[in-house]
């Protein structure tokens, strides 16, 4: 019998820490999108890096929700999502816009991504069913 | 609604996605549900879950690409702490 538990946000961060392949949704027009990121997770921002198209004209300055899952080798399945509000970066003045534009971030499509959004999270939430 | 699958190959190493957008109904009908309840579907969890909602697609789009060094990198998940 399979259950269901709630992860707390230390295991969520963990979980968001360890992982570089998410899933950003957020609204474009009227209509909801979803897409693979590769990021890094500092602090309480999820970090990531794009070029000019629809990620980043829709998503800076807006509510995003961001979403990981996965499974373990015990048969056990999880997910993560976390929620806040998105920045663009690019040209964010300071030590911490810059120490943030230093951060590696394993990305894998191809193409110049010279653009950096951070999203800000407020609310994370996880579950794990086993 | 937006629905979105993705995954990676360790033995090519092409890395792929596919996005999916329409408008989401929940089925109530009875022929409908005729059609769907006996669907392959098995959700991870086993709380009843007796509602089913179709995404009728009008977008679909995906992309792919090679990236090599995205098992040691990023597609590999960590177990829960």
């Amino acid at each position: 019998m399979a259950t269901l538990t709630e992860l707390d946000e230390d295991e969520c961060s963990a979980l968001l820490r360890g992982n570089h392949t998410g899933r950003v949704a957020f609204v474009s027009g009227e209509r909801p999108v979803i897409l693979p990121v590769n990021y890094v997770l500092d602090g309480e921002l999820i970090v990531f890096r794009t070029a000019p198209g629809q990620k980043l004209a829709e998503i800076p300055m807006r509510h995003v929700a961001f979403e990981i899952d996965g499974t373990t080798a015990d048969g056990s399945a999880w997910s993560v999502l976390a929620q806040g509000q998105a920045w663009e970066m690019t040209d964010a003045i300071g030590k911490a816009a810059e120490a943030l534009r230093a951060i590696p971030i394993p990305i894998q499509a191809p193409g110049d991504k010279d653009h950096w959004i951070a999203i800000k999270v407020t609310q994370l939430t996880g579950r794990r069913i086993q | 609604m937006a629905f979105e699958i993705d995954g990676y190959q360790p033995e090519t190493g092409v890395a792929w996605s596919v996005i999916v957008a329409g408008l989401a109904t929940e089925i109530l009908s009875g022929i409908e549900w005729a059609d769907v309840h006996n669907l392959p579907l098995f959700p991870w969890h086993v709380a009843p879950k007796g509602h089913f909602v179709r995404i009728a697609a009008d977008e679909i789009s995906g992309r792919r690409f090679r990236a090599p060094y995205a098992g040691a990198s990023g597609f590999h998940h960590t177990p829960p702490p």
